[in-house]
């Protein structure tokens, strides 16, 4: 997901772009330690708007890192959103590219 | 960043979260309540030992309902993984093995009141230090896996109920005396989920409709 401007700032290692951004690192690290929240409980966690972590999760899930799934509590419907394999795979691979970053960084 | 990145503090905020209503420190200054309150029916009413229960039925009725109806539809709902579950059921597992302890040791009790065991089991087994032991024990369990140092504070109080209760019974000159202090830590218990409580219903207002996301 990097591109040449980031592989320029950043040669130690690949930074995944999608996740790189404050609001989508929030969202994507709260789903990697749980197994899977609704959408209100993400709002709350995040203390994004709802329209804002909307369009976040739109992205993630674009990207396939996120997996929203319809299920019924009762009659009520309820929307629980998760990391998917690749997701936490992609999570897992930009942390230790962040880890590797600060690491290199001269003192 | 590094902030941003610590995963153990972001799952420890998932799973406190919910806890951050205020219902569990009502129902608890409230059972307290109850714990006090019983003794005194016990006296009057000739229901004896079931007052307890009587009293503590409604609060656990009012604290599954208030999390379903306040707190569910402010909060939302989260599942966690399966370490997160292993750990509680470890610690209901060990909380239920005490209840179950707690019984065997009023059994005990009981027949050591037929003259059934040699004396020392019952200085070993002194209902105040037992109780206070449990309460300190269970309470400091569910403040370190919960991750609420309030209830070791909590903790403490429970403790001190028995021997009040113990007084009530055993010296009716000193009146109501014996459960002021109780009653003291109740109500602190109470302050503290009414301003919880207050907090969340400000923080977290209902969102508009519980499905908000437009998917599928």
């Amino acid at each position: 997901m990097a591109t040449d401007k980031d592989r320029a700032y950043y040669p130690q290692a690949e930074i995944d772009a999608v996740i790189h951004s404050p609001a989508r690192l929030k969202v994507m690290m709260y789903l990697y330690v749980v197994e899977s929240t609704d959408f209100v409980y993400l709002v709350r966690l995040t203390g994004l708007t709802p329209g804002n972590l909307s369009s976040h999760l739109g992205k993630l899930e674009e990207a396939g890192y996120v997996a929203i799934e319809k299920e019924f509590k009762g009659k009520k419907p309820l929307t629980m959103v998760r990391l998917s394999a690749q997701g936490r795979e992609a999570f897992r691979a930009y942390k230790e590219s962040m880890q590797q970053i600060l690491a290199d960084l001269p003192d | 960043m590094p902030e941003a990145l610590d995963l153990q503090q972001a799952e420890r905020k998932a799973f406190t979260l919910a806890f951050q209503d205020g219902l569990l420190d009502l129902a608890l200054g409230l059972e307290l309540v109850a714990l006090v309150l019983a003794p005194l029916l016990e006296r009057t009413r000739p229901l004896a030992d079931w007052w307890i229960a009587l009293l503590s039925l409604p609060i656990l009725v009012a604290l599954a309902a208030g999390k379903r109806l306040l707190t569910t539809p402010r909060l939302g709902r989260v599942r966690f993984l399966p370490a997160r579950k292993v750990r509680m059921q470890a610690v209901a597992t060990i909380l239920g093995i005490i209840v179950l302890g707690g019984l065997l040791v009023g059994m005990a009790w009981f027949w050591l009141g037929q003259g059934h065991l040699p004396e020392w089991v019952g200085e070993m087994l002194s209902p105040t230090i037992l109780w206070a032991a449990i309460s300190l024990f269970s309470f400091s369990l569910a403040a370190h896996t919960l991750g609420l140092p309030r209830l070791y504070l909590y903790g403490a109080m429970y403790a001190l109920v028995h021997p009040a209760q113990a007084l009530l019974r055993t010296r009716p000159d000193l009146g109501a005396l014996p459960l002021v202090p109780s009653l003291i830590s109740a109500a602190v218990m109470l302050a503290i989920g009414g301003l919880l409580l207050t907090r969340f219903l400000r923080a977290y207002p209902p969102l508009a409709g519980e499905d908000l996301y437009g998917h599928g």
